[in-house]
């Protein structure tokens, strides 16, 4: 008499929790740890924000969802808007205010594309010390919205390093270090409690009336109107651009990279070409 | 003064300095950060730091609207800086006034046995300056 006898099952795989302990973070995004693991360079594009990366560190992020360098750097004045800086080596940033949308960045040259850091510093223009505060503010804002848990899978195109190189890059892990024990801190004590990550740091006084803005929540077009707004002018009242959104006072305006997007890692010597491929276009509401 | 390493760098050289970090109050997050940190982990205490700051910046009390003093160019809160002392040590949180829009103050964690409370804020107010200023 015959025994059928059935192969057993093989082992399914499993997870190693001891190499994700050994993150300490837990990896907000386990492909940057990958890529910063492999010093990689190029622009890892998520749902909400881009991260560009030169030797596995962080050198520049813009996220829809929170004010850019040029815009931190106008709002008060410091760099004003028609600025004409589209010669020499600082060339590249000028506020546009004349548009049918209302205010919205436009940077000559680069095909459009935003190239931060190429702020002039000379003049009576930010310092280097006031740039590199500015840069890393900026930086931390949409690396925070950036590395928000999303829907969909990142991309990442390995291509040349974006961004300046002379400010401050920041590592990966102390960037999702940073993200977890923000978010860990301010929604487990305080007003934010229970709430998620992503209202993260609400004031704990709703805006006054006043300094509400008017005609809708779309940014950065609402800066302006709180400020005509505002009569009492002082710094309480137009609150800053960065207070507003951390509030949640404005929805983030739909935002998508480049259609024609390369394929997920594309080497740089893939027939793709290298040439810019991330757009942030941005559609106003206003 | 070149950057925020060396700004940092310059408060730890000041008496009894034990921690120095620049620290974002809207979010929280440190920006920079030598020395060590008052809970041990330089990440918890930037936010907590920020709780505080917040606090005073935001609160009708200690940052009145319309005040004749206030600046003119509305660059920040008219609060310029917290001093906290502990049974052992003090803590000094001096508000960075930028041009630009942002919200960062300097954080200072003194021993008490060694620490000079006046020279450090003084200092501590130079060095914003000239962080921001060049």
């Amino acid at each position: 008499m015959t025994t059928v006898r059935t192969t057993p099952p093989p082992r399914l795989p499993v997870r190693d929790k001891a190499a994700a302990q050994d993150r300490g973070w837990g990896g907000v995004s386990p492909m940057l740890t990958r890529l910063a693991a492999e010093r990689a360079t190029g622009v890892l594009v998520r749902e909400r924000g881009t991260l560009h990366l030169a030797e596995g560190q962080v050198v520049h992020a813009e996220s829809p969802s929170a004010p850019a360098l040029d815009v931190l750097l106008s709002t008060r004045g410091t760099l004003h808007a028609h600025t004409d800086t589209t010669a020499g080596p600082t060339a590249g940033l000028t506020v546009d205010t004349t548009t049918e949308a209302g205010p919205r960045r436009s940077v000559p040259g680069a095909g459009g594309r935003h190239r931060d850091g190429r702020v002039p510093v000379d003049g009576g223009r930010p310092t280097p010390g006031a740039l590199e505060l500015c840069h890393l503010v900026a930086l931390y804002d949409a690396a925070y919205f950036a590395l928000a848990p999303s829907s969909t899978p990142g991309r990442f195109r390995y291509g040349t390093a974006e961004g300046p190189g002379a400010v401050r890059p920041v590592p990966v892990d102390a960037l999702e270090r940073r993200r977890c024990a923000a978010a860990t801190c301010c929604t487990a004590s305080g007003p934010t409690r229970g709430r998620t990550a992503s209202r993260w740091c609400v004031p704990r006084r709703s805006p006054p009336r006043h300094s509400r803005p008017v005609g809708g929540r779309c940014w950065p077009w609402w800066t302006a109107c709180a400020r005509r707004r505002t009569s009492r002018g002082s710094w309480a009242g137009p609150r800053s651009t960065r207070w507003w959104t951390y509030a949640g006072w404005w929805r983030p305006v739909s935002w998508r990279p480049a259609r024609r997007l390369p394929s997920c890692h594309s080497r740089p010597n893939s027939p793709v070409e290298g040439t810019p491929a991330i757009r942030t276009t941005r559609t106003s509401r206003c | 003064m070149p950057g925020i390493d060396e700004c940092l760098l310059e408060a730890m050289r000041l008496p009894g300095a034990r921690g120095a970090s620049l620290v974002d109050w809207t979010s929280g997050l440190a920006l920079g950060s030598v020395g060590e940190s008052p809970g041990g982990d330089h990440e918890a205490a930037a936010a907590e730091a920020a709780e505080l700051a917040r606090l005073a910046a935001e609160q009708h009390a200690f940052a009145p609207e319309g005040e004749p003093g206030e600046d003119p160019d509305g660059a920040g809160p008219p609060v310029e800086d917290l001093i906290l002392s502990n049974r052992d040590s003090y803590h000094v949180l001096r508000f960075v006034r930028t041009s630009f829009d942002s919200s960062v103050f300097l954080h200072l964690w003194l021993t008490r046995a060694d620490g000079n409370l006046a020279l450090a804020r003084i200092r501590l107010g130079e060095m914003a300056g000239r962080l921001v200023l060049g």
